[in-house]
Order: C-alpha cells, then sequence, then structure tokens
C-alpha cells in the first residue's frame, strides 16, 4: 500500500472512531437531560446517589428518577436503537432505500396481531390479573403479526422488485391492518378499548420495569444477532446471486434477519407504539454520515442515532413537562422522517435499486 | 495439457424444474466438458440454446439433472458453501448497486468464504486484496466510490472482487455485454494475463465469436440440439460446427473476420474484376459485395481502384472519388429495381 494511501486509511479510522464517540456523547447527554431536567429538576448528583443507591434527602426523588423517568428512557433508548437496525436490515433485505417497519406497515401489523389479543381474549379481568403474562402473550401476538406483514411485503417485494412499488403496497398493507383493527374496535365492548389506545400512538412513557426487562432482553439478544449478521448481509448488498457465490446462505440470513426485524420491531409497538421514520431516517443518516454502507459500521451508528432521535424526540414531544406541549412522539419523529423519505425519492435512489 | 482438471462435468444433464412435481425441462443432455488450470475457456452459443443453464450447473446455483460436476475432483454438490466459494468465483451480468461503498471495501467483500464471523481483517486477507486490485488494474481507483465510476470501471472492480476470492476457477457471465470495442479488447488482455499470473481457469459466456476465437484456449459451442462440443476454436471454425449453430438464412461464416456475416446476396451476372493491392483491395472488394455484386477474376467488368484518401476508383471509363461513390455508381450500372440490399450487420 502506498503513503498516501495509509494516510487516508488512518485518517479515515479516525473520523470513524470520532464520530462513534460523538454519538455516545449525544446519547449520554440527552439521556442526563431527560433524567434530570423537568418539572422537576434533579442534580446530576442526586441521580448519580440514586442509581448507586446511596442515601437521599427525598423519596419523591427517587420515586421520580427511578419509576418515572429513567424506566421511559430506557425505554426510548432502547426503542430507537432497535427500530433502527430493523430499518438497516430492512433496506438491504428489500434491496429498499424506503424499507422501514413503519412505512412498510409492519408496525400496524403488529398493532393488529395485539388487538386481537386484547380485545378477543376471553373474560374481563385479563389485565388486572395477570398483567405481565398476559402482555407477553400481546408481545407474542405483536411480533407474530409483525412477521406475518414483513412475509408478505418481502414476497412482494421480490416478485415487483421496483421499491416506489413496494413502498405503495406497504402503505396498503398498512392501511388494510389499520382497516382491520377498526373492524375490531368497532365490534367490542369500550371497555377493552383503553388498553389499545397506547398501541395506536407512539409512548414511551408508560412503560414499566417490568415490561422494561422484556424489551431489555429481546433487544440484547437480537441486537447481539445482528453483529453475526453485518458480513452476510454486506454480501446481500451485491445482490443474492452475488451472496450465494460468497458462500452465504441466502436462505438462512434472510430467515434469520426477519426473525430479528420481527421480534424488534413487534416488541417495541407492543411496549412504546408505533413510532414512525426512526427505522428510516436513522439508517440513511448513518450511512450519510459514515460515507459507507458497511453493516459492521452502519449497524451500531444506526442504533445510536436512532436512539437519539427517539430522546430528543420525546423530549420535544414534552416528556417530563420540558415543553409546554403533549404531542405523540409519532408527530415530532415525522419532522425528521419525511424529509428523509422526500429525500431518497427525489434523489433517485430509489429507481437505481430496482432490479 | 497433462494438468490435472479444475472443473469437470461428467455424463451432466442439465436443466430446470418450473414447479415442485413437475417434470424438469432437460436443456442440455451428456455433457462432458474439462477445463484445466490456467486456460480460458469461451462459452459460445445462440441465444436460448442454454449458455446460462450450463454455467449456472457448472458454479452450482442449480443441480444437474444427473451426473456430477467435479471441482478440483470433489463434487461440487458434497462441498459445503463456504468451501466452494474459496475455489470458485463468479462475476454476474447483472449491475450492482451497493450505495456508499468504496472499490476496496468492495473487492474485500471477495475475503467473505475466509473470514470468521465477526469479520476481523487478517494481513492475508489485505494482501489478497491488494493483489487482485492490481491484478485488474484498478489499485488507483481503490479510494473511490463504486457509485461514481463508469461501467467499465465498475466491471473491472467486480473482476476484481471476483479474483480476492483467490479461485482455482473463475466463471464469468457475459463480461463484454455492455463494454465498447476498446473496452472489451482491454479486458480481453487482462483476462490472458490473468490466466498466466493466478493460474485460474477462466470460463466466460460471450456474444462476441471474434473474441471467443481468437483469444480462447478452448471454446464450448452450446447448440445444436441438446449437445455441447468442446474443442479447439480452429477445429470448430475449421469443421464448420460455427457455421452449423449460428448460421441461419442468409448468413455466413466469414473466415477472415472470424465472425458470422451477412451473406452476399449478389445479382447473378453481376460480376467485376477488382484491380487494386493489399488494403485497398480488401475494401474494394468489400465496396463490390455491398453493391451486390460478386468479385470474380475473370469477369469482364474492371473496377480499378487507386489509394488514396478519398480513393480514386475507374469502371468502364467512367471514374470517380470515394467508396460511397463507387456503390452508388455500381449498383445505378446494375439497374436491377427489384435488389433486395441486405446492410451489413
Amino acid at each position: 500500500m502506498s503513503v498516501s494511501a495509509e494516510q487516508g486509511t488512518r485518517r479515515r479510522v479516525g473520523y470513524v472512531a470520532g464520530l462513534f464517540v460523538l454519538l455516545v456523547v449525544l446519547v449520554v447527554a440527552v439521556v442526563v437531560v431527560l433524567i434530570t431536567q423537568g418539572s422537576v429538576a434533579i442534580p446530576v448528583g442526586e441521580v448519580i446517589r440514586v442509581l448507586t443507591g446511596q442515601h437521599v434527602e427525598s423519596e419523591i426523588t427517587r420515586t421520580i428518577v427511578v419509576d418515572a423517568r429513567l424506566p421511559k428512557v430506557l425505554a426510548g433508548l432502547l426503542a430507537g436503537a432497535a427500530l433502527a437496525v430493523s430499518g438497516v436490515q430492512m433496506q438491504t433485505l428489500f434491496r429498499n432505500p424506503l424499507a422501514e417497519p413503519f412505512v412498510l406497515g409492519v408496525s400496524s401489523g403488529a398493532v393488529l396481531g395485539a388487538a386481537i389479543v386484547i380485545l378477543g381474549a376471553g373474560g374481563a379481568g385479563w389485565l388486572a390479573g395477570i398483567g405481565v403474562i398476559s402482555r407477553i402473550g400481546v408481545t407474542g401476538a405483536a411480533v407474530a403479526g409483525a412477521g406475518a406483514v414483513l412475509l408478505i411485503a418481502l414476497g412482494i417485494a421480490r416478485k415487483v422488485g421496483d421499491p416506489v412499488v413496494v413502498l405503495v403496497v406497504g402503505v396498503m398493507l398498512d392501511y388494510l391492518a389499520t382497516a382491520l383493527v377498526d373492524l375490531l374496535i368497532y365490534y367490542t365492548d369500550p371497555d377493552r378499548l383503553q388498553a389499545l389506545t397506547t398501541f395506536r400512538r407512539g409512548s414511551v412513557r408508560n412503560v414499566t420495569w417490568d415490561e422494561l426487562e422484556i424489551i431489555a432482553i429481546a433487544c440484547a439478544v437480537v441486537l447481539g444477532l445482528s453483529v453475526y449478521l453485518a458480513q452476510p448481509l454486506n454480501a446481500l448488498l451485491l445482490g443474492e446471486r452475488y451472496a450465494t457465490s460468497l458462500g452465504v446462505n441466502v436462505r438462512r440470513v434472510h430467515l434469520l434477519s426477519l426473525t430479528g426485524v420481527a421480534v424488534l420491531s413487534g416488541i417495541t409497538t407492543a411496549y412504546c407504539g408505533a413510532i414512525a421514520f426512526v427505522g428510516l431516517a436513522a439508517p440513511h443518516l448513518a450511512r450519510g454520515l459514515l460515507r459507507s454502507a458497511d453493516h459492521r459500521l452502519v449497524l451500531p451508528a444506526s442504533a445510536l442515532i436512532g436512539a437519539v432521535v427517539v430522546l430528543v424526540a420525546e423530549y420535544v414531544a414534552g416528556g417530563n413537562g420540558l415543553t409546554r406541549t403533549s404531542l405523540p412522539l409519532n408527530s415530532v419523529t415525522a419532522f425528521v422522517g419525511a424529509p428523509v423519505i422526500l429525500w431518497v425519492l427525489l434523489s433517485g435512489r430509489a429507481r437505481r435499486r430496482g432490479r | 495439457m497433462s494438468e490435472r482438471p479444475v472443473l469437470e462435468a461428467r455424463g451432466v444433464d442439465a436443466g430446470y424444474q418450473r414447479r415442485r412435481r413437475h417434470p424438469a425441462t432437460t436443456v442440455l443432455r451428456d455433457v462432458d466438458l474439462v477445463a484445466r488450470p490456467g486456460e480460458l475457456v469461451a462459452v459460445v452459443g445462440p441465444n436460448g440454446a442454454g449458455k446460462s443453464t450450463l454455467l449456472r450447473t457448472l458454479v452450482g446455483a442449480q443441480a444437474p439433472l444427473s451426473g456430477r460436476v467435479l471441482l478440483d475432483g470433489a463434487d461440487l454438490a458434497s462441498l459445503s458453501p463456504r468451501q466452494r466459494a474459496r475455489r470458485l468465483a463468479v462475476m454476474l451480468t447483472e449491475p450492482v448497486d451497493v450505495g456508499l461503498m468504496t472499490v476496496e471495501s468492495v473487492v474485500a467483500l471477495g475475503r467473505l468464504p475466509y473470514r470468521s464471523w465477526l469479520g476481523t481483517k487478517t494481513g492475508d486477507d489485505q494482501s489478497a486484496v491488494d493483489r487482485a486490485l492490481a491484478d485488474a488494474g484498478v489499485g488507483r481507483l481503490r479510494g473511490r466510490m463504486l457509485s461514481d465510476l463508469s461501467d467499465g470501471e465498475r466491471q473491472r472492480v467486480m473482476l476484481a472482487r471476483a479474483l480476492a476470492q483467490e479461485p482455482a476457477v473463475l466463471v464469468l457471465d457475459e463480461p463484454t455485454a455492455f463494454l465498447d470495442v476498446a473496452r472489451r479488447i482491454e479486458l480481453a488482455a487482462v483476462l490472458a494475463r490473468l490466466t498466466a499470473t493466478t493460474g485460474a481457469a477462466i470460463i466466460l459466456s460471450t456474444h462476441d465469436l471474434g473474441f471467443a476465437l481468437r483469444r480462447a484456449d478452448q471454446v464450448w459451442l452450446v447448440g445444436g440440439g441438446s449437445a455441447v462440443t468442446a474443442s479447439a476454436p480452429e477445429d470448430l471454425a475449421y469443421g464448420g460446427a460455427i457455421a452449423d449453430c449460428f448460421a441461419g438464412e442468409n448468413m455466413a461464416f466469414d473466415d477472415a473476420a472470424a465472425t458470422v456475416v451477412v451473406a452476399d446476396t449478389a445479382t447473378p451476372g453481376a460480376t467485376a474484376r477488382v484491380e487494386a493491392a493489399g488494403r485497398v483491395r480488401q475494401w474494394a472488394e468489400h465496396a463490390v459485395r455491398r453493391a451486390g455484386w460478386a468479385p470474380s477474376e475473370d469477369s469482364a467488368t474492371v473496377v480499378r481502384v487507386e489509394p488514396g484518401n478519398p480513393c480514386r476508383w475507374w469502371v468502364d471509363g467512367v471514374a470517380g472519388v470515394g467508396f460511397g461513390a463507387l456503390v452508388a455508381h455500381l449498383r445505378e450500372s446494375q439497374a436491377v429495381p427489384s435488389m433486395n440490399h441486405v446492410g451489413e450487420l
């Protein structure tokens, strides 16, 4: 390798490392702001004392930090990372820069799955009695719903090929799932509807520690899996035939990746609602900043960016009473996501990707 | 020719199964082929004869309906995908759009079959990538984005990516398809050099008969019923196999041009004796044929052409300048209004 090439490589490594440090700092900063700031401001020192289990002056502080703010922040962090990682994998699997759980109706599929269990389950006291177990049932249904829509969408995408058509198909699947949910609601006892409302608009505000445990375990497993998938996904960028010629078991990668995406988007939808556009915007921002499509870099960078986007959106949407508004997360994330969709469409990348 | 074959087809029937539990369609029957290290093999044949089916079967993308494909003496079906990928690389016609990736990182994808699942880079990987970039002649492009390159450059990068697999057999599907004449010649030179430097057997399918006949050590002719004929290019051309395979009505195999051309549709009796030398004579005869006349040594009509640019010519006392005018004059003086001129391909 020539001297200048070596210099270029070193500069590049420095840039990438710097970018990751910056992203981690950003995540930490947003987390600190969301824990310390709010209708009641709590100094960082107090927070640290609470977290390390030392004596705190007032129990209210402890309650605010541990029960109100921390679960919400962690849920936002994990949901953002999960959606972003789902988005990266879907964009590669679908060979479509516009693929994303929300846009292709996967989130709505998850809502449909959950709605069937919530509204269709016999006996009224399901939520009061066995909270966690029924939650798991609902979660499973959400994951199954997400998986079903993913399979349908991928089946169509492989037939059609044109990313823009696939986008329209996704929107249709989204309408269909939403219409089915509306139908279910229409024929259901109004008492049960309360449980469904959180599903239908993104929110990380009602997440409890029990729920967080499930989210955390699932995210850890699937995010770990995506490390293993990074290289085969790189090969898939060349197309399925090239990937096969490189010794990649394309069917297995598809299966693992789809399962991962179904679990991640199903679970985030089950606990935080359908959060829009994060899965679309974060991967594009990550690729743009990294100037690379290498999944070994794009996956972790997207996860960090997704976390930042969701937490910042939560701040803007009025979590902790920081702003005078109280919006669903989606209204905020749309401001990030919609421009990215437009940019992708107008820059012509969507067309060129077609097979 | 005593070297051990790297790729071998033994009694292979190739075809495809459109639907499960339906009888398979056999495209090629009882194919026996051998490729040795350092050989450049051209697979030629008319469209739809089964070139793609043959290549797909040879690289293991589809299983043979019967018979065996051997890679280094081992049955292709018994190798794991990774083992296969270390010995056999492909370059496809389909364009790739990987988004933001540098040439070097695309080529480095060729090292995938050698890497652990974490993808840690070893010194071997880096040197193999460097060598592949140099062999394909794209070393200076290493830091560029793949999407910024021209078609020809991009194809060379995909060639480098295949070379990074350090294959014993390299299979290229229609590598000359989208290239202009200069890029084709360049690619031919690169491939010929690669067979020498890497010792790999290179098998490529092509529509470019001239390229196949001039450069290949061996031609696999697909067509003429479900058979594949393997032979030296000269044997196939001289024996008439290529002409039989390609030439339809109004076509002939032109030995000098080493390709199939439109047959001359000379009007009976319209013959001319060409008086010229060297290249002028060659092109003067070309012009005579194009006008619908047949060059003949004992014709009464004499076409005399003198070199120059444009050339000067005389036909039966009429003089003129340039081949275009000559053709026009010959066509006019023949005065056969019903004659159909079939243009040169």
